[in-house]
């Protein structure tokens, strides 16, 4: 028998890449090069933290089909799929100037309710340029309130701003980047 | 990068073109120095204050010549589908 086919591992440990993109043209989702790097568009990768980057969760219900009175096993239907935000924790500095980098994430989604789509590219190098044909998962987003709190604790601790994040439509997984 | 924040309408919006891609958006005022944004003068909201969906510019338009669409040129050009 020919040994099993067994895919190399794809590196995801600083290859992963969260962008905040406002608006997408295509009905697929695919964004463009363009949409994904425009002055608008943010690369939060290294604002949140480790603990406070979208975890997006996806939870699938199984439900026990109706028994028929003679059956005597019984079997499944797969059931409603539930796609869920999480919680952001970004960087922030109370003191920071307009614009800065430190509040850009604030003042991108201090608003509350911002809408847009969430990028997630893994497996590339963070720092590399996003490229038309590179595969991204987007998630429809909205961003809730954000309120400043502390990361980390004690000697540790750092400014931070917290919100959540709820995804509102069908997310595109593995999506090409469009020129 | 833009000046100062223009006025928003009574739901603290702006609509706005992105310049960097050639959609017509509705953005939250603070958004509004974070993009490459032109103010437009239609509303950003509607009457039940909800934002006003995006008008997408044709990306072929936007890679044929790198000055942005006019905001008449971007009505007209319906929603593309890369499917």
């Amino acid at each position: 028998m020919p040994e099993p086919l067994r895919p190399s591992p794809a590196k995801a440990f600083t290859r992963e890449n969260w962008f905040y993109i406002p608006t997408i043209a295509s009905a697929t989702k695919a964004p463009t090069v363009a949409e994904a790097t425009a002055a608008s568009a943010l690369d939060f990768t290294n604002m949140v933290f480790a603990d406070g980057a979208p975890t997006p969760e996806q939870n699938t219900n199984l439900v026990d089909q109706n028994r028929r009175y003679g059956d005597a096993a019984n079997y499944q239907f797969v059931g409603t799929t539930t796609y869920g935000g999480n919680k952001l924790t970004a960087a922030f500095n109370q003191q920071a100037a307009a614009l800065a980098d430190a509040v850009k994430f604030w003042e991108k989604f201090q608003a509350g309710n911002v809408t847009g789509f969430f990028g997630y590219r893994a497996n590339v190098p963070k720092a590399t340029a996003v490229t038309a044909g590179q595969f991204m998962d987007i998630f429809p987003a909205e961003v809730g309130p954000l309120m400043p709190t502390k990361s980390g604790d004690g000697e540790g601790a750092e400014g931070a701003v917290t919100g959540m994040w709820a995804i509102t439509d069908t997310p595109a997984f593995k999506i090409a980047v469009l020129a | 990068m833009p000046k100062s924040t223009p006025e928003p309408d009574e739901f603290g919006r702006l609509r706005v073109r992105d310049e960097d891609t050639g959609h017509e958006l509705s953005i939250p005022a603070a958004e509004f120095p974070h993009g490459n944004y032109a103010v437009l003068k239609e509303s950003a909201s509607d009457i039940n204050g909800d934002a006003i969906p995006p008008k997408h510019a044709s990306p072929k338009s936007l890679s044929r010549s790198s000055t942005p669409n006019s905001g008449q040129q971007a009505g007209t050009v319906k929603e593309i589908d890369h499917a």
